[in-house]
């Protein structure tokens, strides 16, 4: 890959591997609540039959995406990149400055495991069909998710097989930390990796949306640099505009 | 159909968390596409445009968010 197809492929594989590894931090705190409370069997069956179902969505959608003309693509993926992308961006300063809470996966699994009781409790059904639909629900939703940015990231240029191995790149250290420390990943920076995630992904959004409007960015893809970095400072701006006293801003 | 529903919901929460957002964001490819297209604005300005105006939505919006939870 030479210089330039790296301008493009870096930010793709790296936006697809910092916003798959929030997906799968959060898929791994509700199939880790199953777990806990049930044990492996249901949680892996869950998760195995989550992933089959995203397979064929794959399979299916994989195709069509091939047959669309180039424009309308990148029209459609630019915005809903600036629909997804903004609003991450804009959840994320809020949560930085302190107006929102951060998001915490310890009490994600505490909430999880007691909705888990409960459901069992009321419906006097088998718990383990109940766990493992909600591991298959965790699974799936998040994946779902996964697929978008993989989609959105790659389609407009052929980066599918790159954004792809961005986001496959982002289980491996989940599953191996997950693994080893057996409980939620409550150490991971979610809020700051969604900021970045937010950032590059409305860079993208404009990116592709220009494009579609038969704009030649100049400086080709290195835009794409300049665009990330007009959303950074804003965000950082908007963060230091409207912090609290109290704001977790470092996380 | 539970998981149907939730995964419908989980869609539409991923693009239209926020209304005034995703309306602003509408509006704004909307008109940038319409000034390009049919009143023949060059591209490089509507590319400018749609950078300033998602600089300006998002701080709009987050302002907003942020009186509205009392800031």
């Amino acid at each position: 890959m030479d210089a330039i197809s790296w301008s493009t492929a870096g930010p793709a594989i790296a936006s697809a591997f910092v916003a798959s590894l929030v997906e799968f931090v959060e898929a791994f705190t509700i199939v880790l609540a199953v777990a806990t409370l049930r044990g492996w069997r249901p949680a892996l069956s869950g998760t195995f039959a989550a992933l089959g179902v995203l397979g064929l969505m794959i399979v299916i959608l994989g195709p069509l995406i091939g047959r669309l003309p180039l424009h309308l693509l990148q029209f459609v993926v630019g915005v809903l990149l600036l629909l997804f992308g903004m609003g991450w961006l804009r959840k994320a300063v809020l949560r930085a400055a302190g107006v929102l809470p951060l998001h915490d996966e310890m009490a994600a699994f505490a909430a999880e495991s007691a909705e888990l009781s409960e459901e069992a409790r009321r419906h006097h059904s088998s718990m383990d069909w109940i766990a493992g639909l909600a591991a298959f629900k965790a699974v799936l939703l998040e994946g779902i998710e996964v697929i978008f940015i993989v989609l959105a990231v790659g389609a407009g240029r052929g980066l599918l097989g790159a954004a792809a191995t961005g986001a496959l790149a982002a289980c491996i250290p989940v599953l191996a930390v997950g693994a080893i420390l057996r409980r939620p990943l409550a150490q991971v920076p979610e809020n700051t990796l969604k900021f970045i995630v937010g950032v590059m992904l409305s860079a993208f959004g404009v990116f592709w949306t220009g494009e579609a409007f038969g704009l030649d960015w100049p400086g080709g893809d290195l835009v794409l640099f300049a665009l990330a970095a007009v959303f950074l400072v804003t965000g950082l701006v908007m963060v230091v505009a409207l912090r609290r006293p109290e704001a977790e801003v470092a996380r | 159909m539970t998981i149907l529903r939730d995964v419908a919901g989980m869609l539409i929460g991923m693009f239209l968390a926020d209304r005034a957002l995703s309306g602003a964001i509408l509006c704004l490819v909307a008109l940038v596409g319409v000034a390009i297209k049919e009143a023949g604005l060059q591209p490089l300005y509507g590319g400018a445009a749609l950078i300033i105006g998602c600089v300006g939505i998002i701080a709009a919006v987050t302002v907003r968010e942020a009186r509205r939870r009392g800031g």
